[in-house]
């Protein structure tokens, strides 16, 4: 007989051995919509969501408790909590038969009306997947790892680490003490006040960043339009990037930095005044200029195909 | 006569067995038996399966470019043969210094192009590469003529302007096949998954795709014109890129049911 390639011995296994725990799930839980209760959970725990559709709202609070309302349109809640973890999800169906729900809470479209409350205690990691379900974190100053498809992400007052990816949703992260990384695809990335690295990226969607503090920025898109609006370190790396996306940088006027700009059919227009180098290059293709304003010392580097780039002096000349 | 002996807890012990195909018939069969009468063991049964199906069907992903290469051609050090010592023969003094003039002409043209393929070895790989295993039309595959003729719409490009334009479309090397493959692959598995996504969110990748080809298009017309831009080679890399992204985005989307 045919063996199964070696992949599959450790898919095999584990399902084998979640049988037990499947088939007590399946058959001893009961079949919960609405759930209303408190977990504890140790300091800097973790508290893992899921939900295709509907909301997700989690905040944070103090105390050591999970402080968790959810209600789901017929979806079955999944619920498991240890002392360093809570899990909380609703899946449609899952691999449990129609035959064990009850009468009448079967999910029309994957429970549209779901809506997940939770207060988690400060410092708690949260990370969050969902299909379309919007998801706004809070207060939580936690890293946060939020990751939807088409849902919108709203992510307030974190630390240390944030990573956001939506393909159509929008994503707003403000206050974050610590590294940003955002992903997108149509959809637009908005951060403010960010005070770690960031890492933005998207093909059409628009990236906003304003009041950063940064030592290291990257943004990225084909398409989209990048601004970028906050303080420029000394020893700090700038880079943005696109193809077609217009390109807005402001600087305050007493910035020290030297910028490298480059389009190809786009236009550069600075408010500060250019010194051409021997290498620039300004003609009606391949526009190229490298300039210092004030010390030079922040590196900033502006490349756009067919974009415009704008250096805005921001506070007024000196 | 024994009709159904097992249980769910005697499936379990066995299941891993089953699955491996390492149970004699009968045993087998009352697994199958059992498997026949019970939703959770029937179910079970059906999913791993279903499983072992879909990735199967799987691509194989590959990175998209082999970096060990370059890696150890900088740790490995440099072995300096050790010659035997001649008298140089008495020879003209113009005879030498044009001798020295040859010699650094054809060491910085040498080191030149070494140091271009290694530092950026990504040159664009042949058409045929590219023939192999198109992408579905439906999931924005590159529109026909969107590109250069004899140049592989997703090749990726040397940052060399000399060995660009030297080697566009004819010469490709390893790590360009490997990403011409990748993007090829992913066309396949996103074209296999579309009917599994959201209508929407289909639509959303492929108007994006649209828009990175109408962006490669764009970057190899500008490098037709100008192909010793090392700007346009990085744009048109940067792009080229981004395709791998996003079509690596939508073969990872969750299913919508």
């Amino acid at each position: 007989m045919k063996r199964m390639q070696a992949p599959w011995k450790s898919v095999v296994a584990a399902v084998v051995i979640c049988a037990p725990a499947i088939k007590a799930a399946g058959q001893d839980e009961p079949y919960r919509t609405r759930l209303d209760t408190a977990v504890s959970l140790n300091r800097l725990g973790t508290v893992d969501v899921s939900l295709h559709a509907g909301k997700v709202n989690i905040t944070g609070g103090s105390g050591s408790q999970v402080r968790i309302r959810a209600v789901t349109a017929g979806d079955r809640i999944e619920f498991d909590a240890t002392a360093g973890r809570v899990r909380l999800s609703a899946e449609p169906d899952g691999h449990r038969s129609y035959q064990h729900r009850p009468r009448g809470r079967r999910s029309r479209g994957g429970g549209e009306q779901a809506e997940f409350n939770l207060t988690v205690p400060v410092g708690t990691r949260v990370v969050v997947e969902t299909i379309s379900a919007s998801v706004s974190i809070a207060a939580v100053r936690g890293e946060v790892n939020v990751e939807s498809v088409s849902g919108s992400i709203e992510i307030a007052d974190a630390v240390r680490k944030v990573f956001a990816e939506s393909v159509s949703g929008s994503l707003s992260i403000s206050r974050v003490a610590g590294d940003v990384r955002a992903e997108a695809v149509s959809g637009s990335l908005s951060m403010n006040g960010v005070a770690g690295e960031i890492n933005s990226e998207t093909v059409s969607g628009r990236i906003g960043i304003t009041n950063a503090s940064s030592r290291s920025v990257l943004a990225e898109s084909v398409s989209g339009r990048i601004s970028y609006d906050g303080t420029f370190d000394p020893a700090g790396s700038y880079v943005f990037k696109s193809h077609s996306g217009s390109l807005t940088l402001s600087l305050p006027a007493r910035a020290g930095a030297t910028l490298r700009l480059e389009t190809f059919s786009g236009h550069v227009n600075s408010d500060f005044p250019v010194t051409l180098q021997p290498d620039a290059s300004f003609g009606p293709r391949d526009k190229r200029v490298e300039f210092k304003i004030g010390n030079g010392r922040s590196r900033i580097i502006a490349e756009t195909f067919s974009g415009s780039i704008r250096i805005q002096r921001i506070g007024g000349r000196e | 006569m024994n009709e159904n002996p097992m249980t769910c807890a005697g499936a379990d012990a066995v299941l891993l067995d089953y699955f491996e195909g390492m149970l004699d018939a009968r045993a087998r069969a009352e697994v199958d038996m059992h498997a026949a009468t019970c939703l959770r063991c029937g179910s079970l049964i059906r999913d791993v399966n279903g499983i072992r199906v879909n990735a199967i069907a799987i691509a194989e992903l590959t990175p998209s470019r082999n970096l060990w290469p370059e890696i150890e051609s900088r740790i490995q050090p440099r072995v300096v043969p050790i010659g035997v010592a001649h008298r140089a023969p008495v020879m003209a003094r113009w005879w030498m210094a044009a001798a020295a003039a040859a010699l650094i002409v054809s060491t910085a043209g040498v080191t030149y192009l070494a140091t271009s393929g290694s530092l950026s070895p990504r040159v664009a790989s042949a058409p045929a590469q590219r023939a192999a295993g198109a992408p579905d039309p439906g999931v924005a595959a590159p529109a026909a003529g969107a590109s250069d003729p004899g140049v592989a719409p997703d090749a990726i490009v040397s940052r060399s302007p000399a060995l660009a334009s030297r080697t566009a479309g004819t010469m490709p090397v390893p790590s360009d096949v490997q990403l011409g493959d990748e993007i090829t692959r992913l066309h396949v598995v996103v074209s296999e998954r579309r009917a599994q996504l959201d209508p929407a969110t289909v639509k959303i990748v492929e108007d994006n795709l649209r828009l990175i080809d109408a962006a490669v298009k764009q970057a190899r017309a500008a490098l037709v014109r100008d192909p010793a831009s090392g700007f346009l080679i990085d744009q048109l890399n940067s792009v080229l890129e981004k395709k791998v992204e996003l079509l690596r985005t939508a073969a990872m989307l969750p299913s919508r049911s």
